[in-house]
């Protein structure tokens, strides 16, 4: 009896096989069959809330090799939104020899990609004046007018107007520098100012530039040498 | 010639922190460029600007959470490497010791650091904003629509429609602007748009967007042909309830057509009326 009940199950369970839930992930290169990555996983949702989760997963975490990357449980890791990119053609803004009274310019080319609905701010500061040491320095410029700060951009036309600022051009910067020949000087960390915004958009943006323009005369009263700041350039999105 | 070219993700948080909670949040590096890139980690808290989203950055002794990596072989503020074109998860723990119905903001930073090769540089620093809420307010208090502008003055057919307006969030968390704006001709619906779901702050305003065919925000822009008529505009925060939060009724009329219309009736008549006295003087 037993027996032909043993029987009678098999054949049931032959003709009426058990749903397997299995995961199947391909690529053009790679196929994976696997029976079981966690006890259970996905996304459930309500009018209100979407919830997704993993449940037992081994070995969780972040993990990646030459070719591959695997990010086991941790919804953390949801890559909810795109990258916020920030790009400066050159590191390096060199003046060379300068000579006094004659304007030398270079320029430095910033580009921006904010995710989906953000727009974003750049905002710019040097560590101190262009400088040898404290106390022999190219100061920053004042304008033409001495109506300039870091706040404010004024016209810098006149080669005995000495010092050193900037100029920005480009989709964001139209309302701090609104023509080409409105110039400031960096905000100065050495002075207790604030960095200065120089480019923002309220709306996201797909690789935005904004050309920096700048601008060193010296005075013939300058010492020979070589002078150097660094200028800091600061990315964040509009929340 | 050295560049930097940095990606950072996500780009902002939104959480609530209740105190003695903690909150773990995994940001996503990559180096762009061909160049490698020294890079360090840090918090600064931040402050509203104004009401399009922009920040002002604050200098703080002391952060009111504490902020920590749980990288196995990083430590907040230490320096790492990151190799060209290579990504880096930085998981950043907030803890929240007891800080209560208050809102926090701050930016998680990468910044560059300089070369040892050189003097003097480019700097760039990329930051991503976490909005904290410690409030355990379960219903908020409704936003307030501040004033809602409609331009130009003179409603022409051919001109379009320009709505412009600020929403004020007067509760003591962070929410998001949500509702519709929708003109009304004869009572049946001319033209509708979502209001772009932008991040109110506590205690702060901002300016109203529509939403885009595709989800992105934009200016509330009603395009031409606005057919001559009376019109109602309506702004509804909970599109659900019968009673919208904003109404305004306005005329459209063709005022450039009838202008120009006159003007060369007017033409006509003086040319006629010219053509008149020469014929009687004749």
């Amino acid at each position: 009896m037993t027996l032909r009940i043993f029987l009678a199950l098999s054949l049931l369970s032959t003709l009426f096989p058990p749903t397997v839930l299995a995961q199947r992930f391909s690529s053009p290169s790679y196929l994976i069959n696997w029976g079981n990555f966690n006890l259970t996983s996905g996304s459930k949702t309500s009018p209100n809330y979407r919830l997704t989760d993993t449940v037992g997963q081994n070995a969780p975490g972040y993990s990646e090799g030459d070719s591959l990357a695997v990010k086991a449980g941790f919804q953390y890791i949801y890559d909810t939104f795109d990258y916020l990119n920030f790009t400066i053609d050159k590191l390096l803004i060199d003046f060379g020899t300068l000579e006094p009274g004659l304007e030398v310019t270079d320029t430095n080319l910033l580009t921006v990609t904010t995710p989906s609905g953000r727009g974003y701010q750049i905002t710019a500061h040097e560590d101190h004046t262009l400088w040898q040491n404290s106390n022999v320095f190219i100061p920053d410029t004042t304008c033409d007018n001495n109506n300039c700060d870091a706040n404010h951009a004024a016209i810098w036309t006149q080669n005995n107007k000495y010092g050193f600022g900037f100029n920005a051009q480009g989709d964001g910067s139209l309302s701090y520098f609104p023509a080409p020949n409105l110039f400031r000087p960096f905000a100065n960390l050495d002075y207790n100012q604030e960095p200065a915004v120089i480019a923002s958009e309220s709306n996201p943006v797909r690789n935005h530039q904004t050309l920096i323009t700048y601008k060193v005369i010296v005075s013939p009263d300058q010492s020979a040498g070589h002078y150097q700041t660094y200028i800091t350039y600061t990315l964040t999105p509009n929340y | 010639m050295p560049q930097f070219n940095l990606g950072l993700k996500p780009a902002q948080i939104e959480i609530t922190l209740i105190p003695g909670k903690s909150y773990t949040q995994a940001f996503e590096v990559t180096n762009n460029s061909n160049d490698s890139v020294v890079l360090t980690t840090s918090v600064s808290a931040w402050q509203p600007l104004d009401n399009l989203g922009h920040i002002r950055h604050q200098t703080i002794d002391q952060l009111p959470f504490n902020f920590s990596l749980v990288n196995s072989d990083l430590r907040l503020g230490q320096e790492f490497i990151l190799a060209p074109h290579q990504s880096r998860q930085l998981v950043l723990k907030i803890d929240n010791p007891e800080i209560r119905n208050i809102d926090h903001y701050f930016s998680f930073f990468l910044s560059q650091q300089p070369s040892l090769l050189q003097n003097g540089q480019n700097l760039a620093k990329i930051g991503a904003n976490i909005l904290i809420s410690t409030s355990t307010e379960s219903v908020l208090a409704p936003l307030k629509i501040d004033f809602i502008n409609l331009s130009p003055r003179l409603k022409d057919t051919f001109l379009g429609l320009n709505i412009t307006g600020q929403i004020s969030n007067p509760s003591t968390r962070f929410t998001h602007l949500q509702g519709k704006i929708t003109l009304k001709k004869n009572n049946e619906i001319f033209w509708e748009r979502d209001i772009y779901p932008y991040t109110a702050l506590s205690q702060n305003s901002r300016q109203i967007f529509c939403v885009t065919e595709d989800k992105h925000p934009e200016d509330c822009h009603v395009p031409a042909p606005l057919w001559p008529g009376k019109y109602q505009l309506e702004i509804r925060q909970d599109p659900s309830t019968p009673h919208p939060d904003y109404t305004s009724t306005f005329f459209v009329f063709p005022y450039l057509l009838s202008f120009l219309i006159l003007l060369v009736f007017l033409f006509l008549y003086l040319i006629i009326k010219n053509y008149q006295t020469r014929s009687s003087k004749a």
